[in-house]
């Protein structure tokens, strides 16, 4: 895992804070005590994000217990061109904690002093909390780019080598807490000594802070990955089906015709439109249909029948009755006449469901030639009607 | 629903009935706020509807985001439709190759000058729209987009964004192109 960091900024962070330290320096609002320049950050508001800027390149570090900034151990390393994030990191800093321990071992035995390997110590420790608070704002940028991208291989392999670096860093954090569980006795017992434990309990609360969303993130991403590899695998059908029809093969090794029969549906309505210029051919067609394929009523007439207050149909006789359905012809007939609309199809026989449908249709599509009373109403069937007549 | 109330819900049984005859989707994100209205209609009133029209024949089909009307009775379908319909395993392939967030439930928008460039930059996007011989003649990329934008729109699974043509949405009845694939089994 790599995170870049422009030269270019670096360059200008380090001249900036240069010259906000000698601003400052000239101002007088660095205060000097025992001949030390003490760094308040209330007086020097204007060196405060120069320095953020130098701890953020990691150039400064600072110590949270002594409340010092140090020259960075790292620093050396950020004159290169460009700085890796390793999460391997960790483990050499645990290493070198470890090595630290054991000349502090020698050194106690010869009774000499060891506060410079206790200083290591602690920069050690600063910087396993750097590490992983870097990996992860690497991750995040990292999966943002990963959800934005569109080419699908590329987002793939950005996915894997994401949940690859999630992974390690999981597995690293898992390793810390097991190393400061181990050495915790050692610090605060053995050595007693209160800047360690300072930054030993600094780094234990950073790591269950960051332990739950690590995993949390890690199943999202799991998820998202069985979603990704779901994804490849419609690809790689359709990539498989083009290929069949391509070959001219597609009927013959694929169950397309089946499918497509099965989901005619997505056919019907395109179907609707070239063959039934109007209500009054789509009836007729629907009823020639019918006839002809000898369809019986649909589900849901079949439903309407058994209602009490139905006329019961006779089922062969249903393609003859749908032919009074014809919304033109009732129309041309009702306008002949003079009765309300309700009291003309009373005359019909029709069932509970024809009437209704003849007259909620006929007068929508009518409405402009008809006239709608409200005020009174017919009943029909259980049915309360407004009083409908022609116009003029 | 009373018959009284007829008359308030006359506009929107009208665009039912509009897209019943025209075998058009309704859809809930439809840029068209009557197409809006008629979906929410359905949705509150969906036994209605379906009693409604059942009468003359038709079924009404609910799925999630999207309503149509089927006719009861069909046993085959012409070949015309079973080809408009296979011609969808290149544009479904091609836009999921584009951009995989492309389906029914992420509607969009998406932009077609981001497709163009995509399509600039990528041979095997450009060649995959240079073999569907059942688009209209093409000579730019950008004509080639517009040709398979303009089969989406047709077909009632894509809309524009209002006044801006250079934008479209994905309709929820592109569903249905994607359960025809699902549904597809093939021999290895």
């Amino acid at each position: 895992m790599t995170t870049n960091i422009n030269p270019k900024e670096f360059i200008k962070a380090q001249n900036d804070a240069k010259e906000a330290i000698i601003d400052a320096h000239f101002k007088g609002s660095i205060e000097y005590m025992d001949n030390i320049p003490y760094y308040n950050s209330t007086n020097n508001k204007d060196l405060t994000k120069a320095i953020e800027k130098l701890i953020d390149f990691n150039v400064f570090d600072y110590d949270e217990y002594s409340y010092s900034l140090l020259l960075s151990d790292d620093y050396n390393a950020h004159l290169q061109t460009y700085t890796d994030v390793n999460i391997k990191d960790i483990e050499d800093k645990q290493k070198i904690i470890k090595k630290l321990i054991r000349d502090i071992n020698i050194k106690k035995k010869d009774n000499n002093d060891y506060s410079s390997e206790i200083k290591r110590i602690n920069s050690s420790f600063r910087n396993i909390k750097k590490i992983i608070y870097r990996a992860i704002e690497s991750l995040n940028e990292k999966e943002m780019k990963f959800k934005a991208e569109v080419n699908f291989e590329v987002k793939k392999a950005n996915l894997y080598d994401c949940k690859a670096d999630l992974t390690a860093l999981s597995e690293a954090v898992t390793n810390t807490d097991k190393f400061l569980i181990e050495y915790k006795s050692y610090f605060v017992d053995e050595l007693s000594n209160e800047s360690i434990s300072f930054h030993i309990n600094l780094l234990a609360h950073h790591i269950h802070d960051v332990r739950e969303n690590i995993s949390k993130t890690l199943n999202e991403l799991s998820k998202y990955l069985m979603h990704i590899e779901k994804e490849a695998k419609k690809i790689e059908k359709l990539n498989h089906l083009y290929k069949l029809k391509v070959n001219g093969e597609l009927f013959e090794k694929s169950n397309i015709e089946s499918v497509l029969i099965r989901l005619k549906s997505i056919a019907e309505p395109i179907n609707v439109k070239p063959q039934y210029m109007n209500d009054l051919e789509l009836i007729d067609a629907i009823v020639n249909l019918a006839k002809e394929k000898k369809v019986s009523v649909n589900q849901e007439i079949k439903k309407e029948e058994i209602r009490p207050e139905s006329i019961k149909l006779d089922q062969n006789k249903v393609p003859q009755q749908k032919m009074i359905l014809g919304t033109k012809k009732v129309y041309s007939s009702f306008i002949k006449q003079d009765r309300d609309l309700a009291t003309f199809l009373k005359q019909k026989d029709l069932d509970k469901k024809q009437f209704l449908s003849i007259f909620i249709r006929l007068t929508l599509q009518y409405n402009k030639f008809l006239k709608i009373d409200k005020a009174i109403t017919i009943e029909h069937k259980g049915i309360e009607l407004p009083f409908i007549t022609k116009r003029g | 629903m009373n018959l009284l109330q007829l008359e308030d819900y006359k506009e929107i049984f009208q665009v039912i009935e509009d897209c019943r005859v025209n075998g058009r989707f309704i859809n809930e994100n439809s840029t068209d706020y009557k197409i809006k209205d008629a979906y929410n209609f359905i949705s509150q009133y969906k036994q209605e509807v379906k009693t409604y029209f059942s009468i003359i024949g038709y079924s009404l089909v609910s799925q999630k985001g999207y309503f149509y009307f089927i006719i009861e009775g069909y046993e085959t379908i012409p070949k015309a439709y079973i080809n408009a319909y296979i011609d969808y395993i290149d544009i479904y392939r091609f836009l999921k190759l584009l951009n995989t967030n492309i389906s029914s439930s992420d509607g969009g928008p998406y932009s077609a000058s981001d497709i163009e460039s995509r399509l600039n930059g990528d041979i095997e996007l450009k060649t995959m729209v240079d073999k569907m011989n059942f688009l209209k003649k093409r000579s730019t990329n950008r004509e080639a987009i517009d040709s398979i934008i303009l089969r989406l729109k047709n077909d009632g699974f894509a809309q524009s964004m209002g006044n801006k043509e250079e934008e479209f949405l994905i309709l929820r009845s592109f569903k249905f192109i994607e359960d025809m694939i699902e549904e597809i089994e093939y021999e290895l």
